[in-house]
């Protein structure tokens, strides 16, 4: 029978010995919190675009092509060959919009979950970024430069595309980029046109590169009212900050300013409402804006719960309680985070809403006005 | 190396004085070439003080032929350097500005008129100008009827006549007339049927004042001295037509006590004022047609305006031609009636304030709300096969134009909101019925 201290120094031995491995193969610097599991998912083309369905049981990835990927029972099956720039699920699940890179420029498909392509289209300019508005339209941030002696003609535009017209294009920026601003960015252009849908489902806030002739690149964030066309500028930021996503609950948007934090801001009050103190060069947030994931940390309520290494990027399930970690070659799952979906609207009251966010998006009220008329009224 | 310049030089220098063309050359040929122009300049004061013709043609004669060698104001501001300044100053000096424009890339343009804005070689031009009426003109009527009266700003000859000097011709306010007459400003039919242009013909220049009299006293070549509003007839800020109006009260205060003319001239901002609001009404009304998309037919589907394209003008640009019906009202509103009244209150006429202004100015409001209210009409009737609009997006579009009216000053800020809060309301309550 050993000692007590000698007893002690083996359970130590022990314990450090099982823990040792699963700690190793994992990237992250802490234990995760009560109830909270982190375990290795399957291999990704490092660097490469991956989509959660909206249920979080599968995983759409680029590995030698577009893979289908079973959390659960940890079947792959492969959609197609081509390898995908962006991928993203409609609402339902039932499809998967991919882009295409290509000689001649990018193309956009719909498969269905069994491989089928239910729609292509080839849009002007280089897609970038995908995102379903309902089940019936998807969001094509897409990319046109032309190259000239002095610099770059510069456009940013919005396709919207039903999966079986023509998509309908619209001009969001048109600009010049200066020689060497164009020849320094290239590579990485197409990251930087960041897009993510509202809540509501009726505005996008994108990220614009600003190339003013005395001032360095940078990026500004724009809400844009899809319905009116009314844009507002919200923040800016460096050209190494990973772009602005909606915070879930009212019109509150989180974007990592590239240099020193990440910020919670209510763009039609110019408010900060909060930070983060990391830059933000990679985002993303559940559908209610309560968990975080940004430069390989991940919040819940401003309280850090577990960290990644800085390079990771994430995203949520659709009820916010699953989180998908790409580090390097490998996707991790994060499960047991609390259900955070998107916030839901009263039907009674998603018409006006809708209505009262349209008047503002074209400064038709002011946001005092619209928040007196959105929560019932009270006009003199 | 030099050498090939110095003999360049002595070249030009012997073939100016071959070409150079004193008095005697000149006159042998244009006694029968251009017998007036010799007649009037030996009747001259440059001919007794020995000015010749190359003082101010040059010895150029091929140029002079071709029509390349006019004679600007550039000419005779070195020996008359007072006039040339006073008028420089003034609202003549800026003749060009107001009525020209860059013809480049146009048609039957006349490249002559280059010269006003480049110099020689230059694309870059000396100073901006654009005159949406001139240049919506062929060449010939740009030639006539625009650059006519408005070179005065670069030529003397516009009043004082090519070649004679005689004060007779510029102290008769029959020399202003060429220009100050006809339906848009016509100061010399005012002038000539009040009271001033009567004493003038009866009594004579003695009792009688002239153009010249109130507008050039003491000879003065600043014919803005007096002046409290722009061309357009609206009225400086008060600290530039202070000044004026005291320069102006000086002047009629040589003849009236100065509380008469005060009063005249302060009865006369009133009824300015009056006129300017009927005015803006009717403006506010075209407007209203423009942001209700109404205008038959809209600036989108009318050749693009010169200066600024496809939209709606109603400033000193608009246009009497490629406009829809209403906006002719309007020109003829502001560019004939509006601007009668007021010129003819200031020039004590009351038949040109009332009856040729007033009374044509209202009944311009008149004309332009009966055509507003039919297009009005016709824009409301839903073209067959096209939804009607939701409330709240008819909502929407009262708030729109509402916020339109505002930004062009149709409305107050106070009457804003609180048309502004009754949408509101109005959906406040569309809510509660749903619910």
């Amino acid at each position: 029978m050993p000692s007590f201290p000698l007893f002690r120094l083996m359970l130590c031995c022990i314990i450090f010995l099982q823990v040792l491995p699963a700690c190793s193969s994992l990237p992250v610097y802490s234990a995760p919190p009560q109830g909270i599991t982190v375990k290795p998912c399957t291999g990704i083309t490092a660097g490469a675009p991956f989509a959660p369905d909206p249920l979080g049981t599968r995983l759409a990835i680029a590995r030698d092509g577009i893979t289908l990927f079973d959390v659960s029972t940890g079947k792959s099956t492969r959609l197609s060959s081509d390898d995908p720039q962006a991928v993203a699920w409609s609402p339902d699940g039932r499809r998967l919009a991919v882009v295409l890179g290509g000689e001649g420029g990018s193309r956009v498909r719909i498969y269905d979950t069994t491989g089928t392509v239910l729609g292509s289209t080839t849009g002007p300019g280089a897609a970038c970024a995908l995102a379903w508005h309902g089940n019936g339209e998807v969001l094509i941030a897409s990319l046109e430069l032309k190259a000239y002696s002095f610099g770059a003609n510069y456009r940013q535009l919005l396709l919207r595309w039903d999966g079986s017209a023509p998509p309908v294009t619209t001009e969001l920026y048109n600009s010049t980029l200066r020689d060497k601003v164009h020849k320094t960015l290239a590579p990485i252009l197409d990251r930087l046109f960041t897009v993510a849908l509202s809540p509501y489902g009726d505005a996008i806030v994108y990220a614009r590169l600003q190339d003013p002739p005395a001032f360095s690149p940078h990026l500004r964030f724009i809400v844009r009212n899809l319905v009116t066309g009314g844009e507002r500028e919200a923040a800016s930021a460096t050209v190494t900050s990973g772009g602005a996503v909606f915070g879930g609950h009212d019109d509150v948007i989180w974007y990592g300013d590239g240099e020193t934090e990440t910020v919670l801001l209510d763009p039609w009050q110019e408010q900060r409402l909060s930070t983060l103190p990391q830059p933000g060069s990679s985002l993303a947030a559940s559908p209610g804006g309560m968990t975080l994931f940004v430069d390989g940390r991940l919040y819940q309520n401003g309280r850090l719960l577990l960290t990644f290494p800085p390079d990771a990027a994430g995203t949520f399930s659709a009820d916010g309680t699953r989180l998908f970690v790409r580090q390097s070659d490998r996707l991790y799952l994060v499960s047991g985070l609390p259900p955070d979906p998107a916030p839901p609207v009263p039907a009674d009251k998603r018409e006006r809403l809708l209505t009262l966010r349209q008047w503002r998006s074209n400064g038709l009220i002011t946001p005092a006005e619209f928040t007196t008329a959105a929560e019932g009224g009270g006009h003199p | 190396m030099i050498r090939p310049f110095i003999a360049l030089a002595m070249m030009h220098a012997a073939v100016s004085v071959a070409t150079a063309a004193p008095i005697g050359d000149c006159l042998p040929c244009h006694r029968g070439e251009t017998p007036a122009a010799v007649r009037q300049w030996e009747a001259s004061a440059h001919a007794r003080a020995g000015v010749g013709c190359e003082k101010c043609h040059g010895f150029d004669h091929e140029k002079i032929v071709k029509g390349e060698a006019r004679v600007t104001m550039m000419a005779c501001a070195p020996c008359h350097k007072r006039a040339y300044d006073q008028h420089h100053r003034s609202r003549h000096g800026m003749g060009l500005h107001t009525g020209w424009g860059c013809t480049r890339g146009q048609t039957g343009r006349n490249p002559q008129e280059c010269s006003f804005c480049h110099e020689e070689g230059s694309r870059a031009p000396l100073t901006t100008v654009q005159c949406a009426r001139f240049l919506k003109q062929s060449d010939e009527m740009r030639g006539n009827g625009c650059n006519s009266c408005h070179s005065v700003e670069s030529s003397c000859a516009s009043c004082h006549t090519n070649h004679g000097t005689d004060l007779k011709i510029v102290r008769d306010p029959a020399s202003c007339a060429k220009c100050h007459m006809g339906p848009d400003h016509p100061q010399w039919e005012m002038w000539q049927t009040s009271l001033h242009g009567t004493i003038f013909a009866t009594i004579g220049s003695q009792s009688g004042p002239t153009c010249q009299t109130c507008h050039m006293a003491e000879g003065s070549h600043d014919v803005s001295v007096g002046i409290t509003k722009n061309s357009g007839s609206i009225p400086y800020p008060p600290e530039k037509a202070g000044p004026s109006r005291a320069a102006m009260l000086t002047v009629c205060s040589r003849c009236h006590a100065p509380s008469f003319a005060r009063r005249e001239l302060e009865r006369d901002d009133a009824i300015l004022r009056q006129s300017l609001s009927v005015l803006k009404e009717a403006e506010g009304v075209v407007w209203d047609l423009f942001d209700r998309g109404m205008l038959d037919p809209m600036p989108s589907q009318r050749p693009p305006h010169p200066v600024s394209g496809q939209t709606l003008v109603t400033d000193n640009q608009m246009l009497y031609e490629d406009t829809s019906h209403i906006e002719r009202l309007l020109f003829k509103m502001k560019k004939y009636d509006y601007a009668r009244t007021v010129k003819g209150a200031y020039h004590q006429n009351p038949a040109y304030t009332h009856w040729y202004g007033n009374a044509e100015l209202k009944m311009d409001l008149v004309d332009i709300k009966a055509e507003a209210s039919r297009l009005r009409e016709r824009g409301e009737k839903q073209p067959a096969g096209t939804e009607k609009m939701s409330p709240a997006a008819e909502r929407g579009e009262r708030l729109r134009l509402l916020k339109k009216k505002l930004e062009r000053g149709g409305i107050t800020l106070g009457d804003y909101e609180r048309e502004k809060a009754k949408v509101l309301q109005e959906l406040d309550g569309a809510t509660t019925r749903k619910e």
